[in-house]
């Protein structure tokens, strides 16, 4: 089963043609970050625009990459239709829905926290985006899940192909959105994440003591929050110098290396806290945050201690992509099959991942 | 086969267009608020199975650029980029800036009359977009420089400015406007110019611009922007 796979959820324009849910035959991304990097964050209205420009380049090159001539050679179309920025949304579900008019072919819509969960999924890239490393058992559940990206930070629990239970989520802000706060306060620039990384790798995570929220609250076992780690950070900076003096580079180093090393400690320990007490077969992590390597390494290593198998997806896959619309297309589509969308299809900017089951 | 597509304000309207007979088929005006993007396929679905026609049978496909509402324009032309993705052929594709289209249905009359007309819409928060047309060649694709923006009062003494000739004003005339033009004795509100915007007006224009051999590209298409964002 071959799938068209539409994303533009909120910064990237991408389209991907899947095979089976695994194999990837092509994965085309178009980023803004350029035009995004001087408001210190995606800026909604300039995301819509450069999607209208994008998509249809984006979707040919996808299409020829992957040998497509005709879109009769496909089986299926699928778009995120939320959670999202609703002006980016639309531009994907309206050009999805156009396609799908006209040629007939079956639309799904996706779930973007979904997509994320099941880029753990593909197992077979291409040769400029290969995918190593042991394959995910793709029908062993229950799967513990920690997404975590710019938007969203949750732990769910998988007890099924497209069957979700909500274990927790952030309280205040999402983990990759505190990256972003932080990078930016120490003026290490725009997307946060791979800043605050590339300052931390020069700097020394215990010099400084960050709290770790959350970690031992047995009221909120498996929420997080990180809106007063991300105040700790900024209270710790302001207090480094005195007056107009400037810190240095190797303070912000340090103060990168504590906050991402206080991060990746509660999004290990309750991903793992968790997968233990739902007794998980496998652990997977994913979205924009899990492309960070103290995250990979710290979640390698515990996981291992509890002999459990991780997967993170290799980064291509980290950050907003297609190619994981297609592969939960697929599974949901195996699981659900009279699950197309009509043409009245329509976005949703908050579309909570509990609620596929019950829509299913 | 053509399909003309207008969502660009709270209105929404479709037409379908024979253009090797140059007849208009079909035309389906509604009040879509903002449900365009859910009801835009489903009235495209009816209004060919009504011509018994396909969707496989379009040739063509025309839509309004802007300005109006953001989404409402984005959303036709994301359906039109993807209607030309899923068409073989890959169809002619037309964009025509909405105030072009609100102002067709009067411009041959108001040319013979010597008059100025000036279409209008509703821009939110009491302001409003305009475009003056003078003459009989009016452009097929007004740039954004042509097109004005203000509120009622501004738009009023850019309406008295041009003393020399009398003015015809259609489109979305709220009564803010009204009021605001009411004074000027150069500008007639055009009598039953209302709020809506027909697609067979744009359909029209579209088959004049095929045969022109005047089209747009479907990948570069894009909204008619009057202000840059940030």
């Amino acid at each position: 089963m071959r799938i068209l796979a539409i994303e533009t959820s909120c910064d990237e324009t991408a389209a991907a043609v899947i095979e089976n849910g695994r194999r990837i035959l092509s994965n085309v991304v178009a980023t803004q970050i350029e035009l995004h990097e001087r408001f210190g964050g995606v800026f909604p209205e300039v995301a819509s625009r450069q999607h209208v420009l994008a998509i249809r380049p984006v979707i040919e090159q996808a299409l020829e990459q992957a040998g497509i001539s005709a879109m009769g050679a496909l089986d299926a179309l699928a778009v995120t239709n939320g959670p999202g920025l609703a002006g980016s949304l639309l531009v994907g579900v309206n050009t999805a829905k156009g396609i799908s008019f006209t040629s007939g072919l079956p639309l799904l819509a996706v779930n973007h926290l979904e997509g994320h969960i099941y880029s753990n999924w593909l197992a077979e890239g291409t040769a400029a985006q290969p995918i190593t490393g042991e394959p995910l058992d793709p029908d062993r559940f229950p799967i513990l899940v920690l997404i975590v990206s710019g938007g969203h930070t949750e732990l769910a629990l998988m007890t099924g192909h497209s069957r979700y239970q909500q274990l927790g989520s952030t309280l205040d802000d999402a983990a990759g959105e505190a990256f972003d706060k932080v990078a930016r306060l120490l003026e290490l620039g725009y997307p946060g994440g791979p800043a605050i990384q590339r300052a931390a790798g020069q700097g020394d995570p215990t010099r400084y003591a960050l709290p770790r929220p959350l970690l031992h609250n047995r009221d909120h076992r498996f929420n997080f929050s990180f809106s007063g780690l991300k105040t700790a950070a900024l209270n710790l900076t302001r207090g480094l110098t005195e007056g107009d003096e400037p810190i240095t580079e190797q303070m912000k180093a340090d103060v990168a290396a504590a906050f991402q090393a206080a991060a990746v400690e509660v999004l290990v320990e309750k991903t793992a806290d968790a997968a233990q007490a739902f007794s998980a077969q496998q652990v997977c992590i994913c979205g924009g945050v899990s492309a960070n390597a103290a995250l990979r390494q710290a979640a390698a290593t515990r996981m291992a201690q509890l002999d459990l198998p991780l997967h993170v997806p290799p980064p291509f896959l980290c950050t907003d992509n297609a190619a994981m619309i297609g592969a939960a297309a697929y599974y949901r589509s195996r699981a659900f099959p009279h699950s197309e969308a009509e043409l009245d299809l329509d976005v949703f900017a908050n579309l909570p991942l509990v609620e596929l089951q019950a829509a299913a | 086969m053509l399909l003309a597509i207008d969502t660009a304000t709270t209105t929404a309207s479709l037409a379908l267009y024979d253009l090797e007979a140059h007849r208009l088929l079909a035309e389906w005006t509604w009040e879509a608020r903002r449900r365009q993007t859910q009801d835009l396929l489903g009235a495209a679905k009816m209004l060919l199975a009504q011509s018994d026609r396909r969707p496989a049978d379009l040739t063509a496909l025309a839509v309004t650029t802007g300005p109006g509402s953001f989404t409402g324009v984005r959303i036709a032309i994301s359906t039109v980029k993807g209607m030309a993705i899923g068409l073989i052929p890959e169809p002619a594709v037309i964009g025509i800036p909405t105030l072009r289209v609100t102002a067709e249905p009067w411009l041959r009359a108001a040319a013979a009359a010597d008059t100025m007309l000036c279409a209008c819409i509703r821009a939110g928060r009491g302001r409003y977009n305009w475009l003056g047309f003078a003459g009989r060649n009016a452009r097929l694709r007004p740039d954004a420089a042509a097109h004005q923006a203000g509120t009622a009062p501004q738009f009023a003494a850019y309406l008295a400015e041009q003393p020399e000739r009398a003015v015809w004003l259609t489109g979305e005339v709220d009564e803010a406007l009204h009021a605001a033009v009411r004074p000027l004795e150069n500008v007639t509100v055009l009598p039953g110019a209302g709020d809506w915007r027909r697609a067979g007006y744009l359909a029209g224009l579209a088959a004049q611009a095929i045969a022109a051999d005047d089209v747009d590209s479907a990948a570069e298409l894009q909204p008619l922007y009057l202000r840059t964002p940030g």
